[in-house]
C-alpha cells in the first residue's frame, strides 16, 4: 500500500473510533447497551464513517470489519473488595533479611554458621550484619598497595577484642609486627593488611 | 604518647554487656512499678525480633502532664536499645547539624562581572601606536576596579542532601546521647489539664525540664490545651514526629516523647536500619 493510502487508512480508523466513542458514552442517544464487540451490521448507518468528499480515494477499506468497543455495563458499577488484598501483599518484598532458622552454632552447607555466643561469654560482643553475615570488611584502592581490614558491630570492651584479636593473629600468621587501630568514637578495630579469613575464623570460633 | 580518648570511663556512653542472658529487658517483670492507685502496674513492653546485640535494653518513666493525679509516674516502658542505646556517633551528628544549617542557607555575597561595573565599553585607546598595551575595556579583570571572574555570585543556595544512612544514624545517635544524659522524658500523652501558659512553664520548673523544651506526639493534630499553652512560649514547642531533627533535638535541652512517638519512632528507625534496598537510597542523590 502506498504511504498516501496508508494514511487514508489512519485517519479512516481516527474518525471512527472518535464517533465510536460517541455510542459508548451515548451522546448521540443511541439508546441501546452493547456488550462487547457491536456487530457491523447492528451500528446505525448514520454513524458509520462515509467519506462526504471525493477527494480521498477509497481502497476498499469501507468494508473490512471494524471492532467497535463499548463499556460493558458490568464495568460501571465499583465494587470494594479486600479479599483480593493478601494476593498483593505476598509480591512486596521483605521489610528486612529474615533471620534464618537454624539452631545456635549449626552450620549450613553453604558454611554460613549460626551464631552460638551468649551476650555474657566475653566483655565483649560482635553481632552481624543485618544480611547475617560477619561484619569484617577490606578497603583497598586499586594499584594502592594499601589494605586495611575493619571489624564492625562491636559492643562492650573493644580494647579487650583488640588484644585477644593481637594475640589470635600473631598466633595465625607470625607477621613481624600487627598494625592496629582501635577507633573508639566509631566502635571498630582497622588492622593494616589483609585479614579478613583469619577475623572471621577468630569470630567463628567465639561463637559471634 | 598517643593521646586515646577513653570514652569507656563515662559510664553513661558505654555500651553495659548483659552478665545474664535472662535478665533481658524482654521477659523481665521483676521491676515492677506499683502506682499509688490501684490496679495493674503499667509497664510497656515491646517484642523486638531482631535481638542480635548484648545491649541491656533501656527503661524509662512513663509519666504524665497532669499535676493533680497522685503520682506524676504513671509506670515504666522498655526502650529498644538499638535506638536509645547506641555509641553515638558525635561525627555523624555534626555532619547533619552543618547540613540542616546549610541546606537553607543563602549565600548573599556578590561580586560584579566585567559587564555589570560601570563603565568599560569603550576601547582606552587605540590598538596601535601608543606604545602601551593593548585594551578593549577599563572594567576587565586585568585592570583595578575592573571586574571579578570567578567571585561570588548572590543568591547562591548551598543545599546538598546528606546520605540518607547518616540521616538515620544522626537520629540515632542524637536520641542516645540524649538519653544518656536524662534529656528525655516519656509521657503518656500530651494532654493538660490547663491551657495556661504558667502552668505548663511551673511543671517544667518543678520537675528541673531544661530551659527549652521539645513536645513530641504521633500527629500534627495536638490536644487544644498544651497547644494554646505553648503558643505564646518560644521556648516551648510540639512537635510531631515526621519533624523530629538532629538539629532541633540538640537546640531544646528536653526532650518530651509520648509513647506512641516513641514506638513510632522505634519502628521507623529500625525498619530503616535493616532495610535490604539500602542501595537504591543512595544512588538517588549521585552526581
Amino acid at each position: 500500500m502506498s504511504v498516501a493510502g496508508r494514511t487514508l487508512f489512519t485517519l479512516q480508523r481516527c474518525v471512527c473510533m472518535r464517533d465510536m466513542t460517541k455510542v459508548a458514552a451515548g451522546v448521540v442517544g443511541v439508546k441501546q447497551k452493547h456488550e462487547g464487540l457491536v456487530r457491523f451490521s447492528e451500528t446505525p448507518k448514520a454513524l458509520l464513517h462515509t467519506t462526504t468528499s471525493s477527494s480521498f480515494p477509497s481502497f476498499g477499506t469501507d468494508r473490512l470489519p471494524r471492532a467497535q468497543h463499548s463499556i460493558p455495563e458490568s464495568y460501571e458499577q465499583v465494587e470494594k473488595s479486600t479479599a483480593e488484598w493478601a494476593y498483593v501483599e505476598r509480591l512486596f518484598p521483605p521489610k528486612s533479611i529474615p533471620k534464618p532458622i537454624a539452631k545456635p552454632g549449626e552450620v549450613m552447607p553453604s558454611g554460613w554458621k549460626s551464631p552460638s555466643a551468649c551476650p555474657g561469654d566475653y566483655s565483649y560482643f560482635v553481632h552481624r550484619s543485618p544480611s547475617h553475615l560477619y561484619p569484617v570488611y577490606i578497603k583497598h584502592t586499586p594499584m594502592r598497595c594499601r589494605y586495611i581490614t575493619k571489624l564492625h558491630h562491636i559492643e562492650g570492651d573493644i580494647f579487650a577484642l583488640a588484644e585477644d584479636l593481637r594475640v589470635y593473629l600473631m598466633a595465625k600468621r607470625q607477621p613481624r609486627l600487627i598494625n592496629m587501630r582501635v577507633h573508639e568514637p566509631h566502635q571498630k578495630i582497622h588492622i593494616k593488611g589483609q585479614y579478613v579469613a583469619e577475623i572471621r575464623e577468630f569470630l567463628q570460633e567465639k561463637g559471634f | 604518647m598517643s593521646l586515646t580518648l577513653r570514652l569507656a570511663f563515662y559510664p553513661r556512653l558505654h555500651c553495659v554487656v548483659r552478665n545474664v542472658v535472662t535478665s533481658c529487658s524482654k521477659g523481665a517483670t521483676d521491676t515492677v512499678v506499683v502506682p499509688k492507685s490501684s490496679g495493674a502496674p503499667l509497664i510497656i513492653q515491646d517484642k523486638w525480633k531482631d535481638d542480635k546485640g548484648a545491649v541491656e535494653g533501656r527503661e524509662a518513666w512513663v509519666e504524665t502532664l497532669d499535676n493533680s493525679t497522685n503520682s506524676t509516674q504513671l509506670g515504666l516502658i522498655h526502650l529498644n536499645p538499638r535506638i536509645f542505646a547506641s555509641y553515638p556517633r558525635l561525627d555523624i551528628i555534626h555532619e547533619n547539624v552543618v547540613w540542616q544549617k546549610k541546606s537553607r542557607m543563602v549565600n548573599y555575597a556578590h561580586t560584579k562581572h566585567r559587564s555589570e561595573v560601570r563603565g568599560g565599553g569603550k576601547k582606552p585607546w587605540p590598538q596601535k601606536g601608543s606604545g602601551r598595551s593593548r585594551h578593549g575595556s577599563i572594567r576587565s579583570p586585568l585592570w583595578k576596579g575592573g571586574g571579578i571572574v570567578h567571585g561570588p555570585r548572590a543568591f547562591t543556595t548551598q543545599f546538598y542532601m546528606l546520605p540518607y544512612h547518616k540521616r538515620v544514624r544522626g537520629l540515632i545517635s542524637t536520641l542516645s546521647a540524649k538519653f544518656a544524659q536524662d534529656d528525655i522524658k516519656i509521657v503518656e500523652n500530651l494532654d493538660m489539664p490547663s491551657d495556661e501558659a504558667g502552668y505548663l512553664e511551673q511543671l517544667c520548673e518543678d520537675r528541673y525540664w531544661g530551659p527549652s523544651v521539645l513536645f513530641v506526639d504521633e500527629s500534627d493534630i495536638m490536644p487544644r490545651n498544651i497547644t494554646l499553652a505553648t503558643d505564646t512560649l518560644g521556648h516551648m514547642n510540639l512537635m510531631p514526629v515526621y519533624g523530629l531533627n538532629v538539629y532541633s533535638m540538640l537546640k531544646h535541652t528536653t526532650l518530651v516523647l509520648t509513647v506512641g512517638a516513641t514506638r513510632l519512632m522505634e519502628e521507623k528507625l529500625l525498619y530503616n536500619l535493616d532495610r535490604p534496598d539500602g542501595r537504591s537510597l543512595v544512588t538517588r542523590f549521585r552526581k
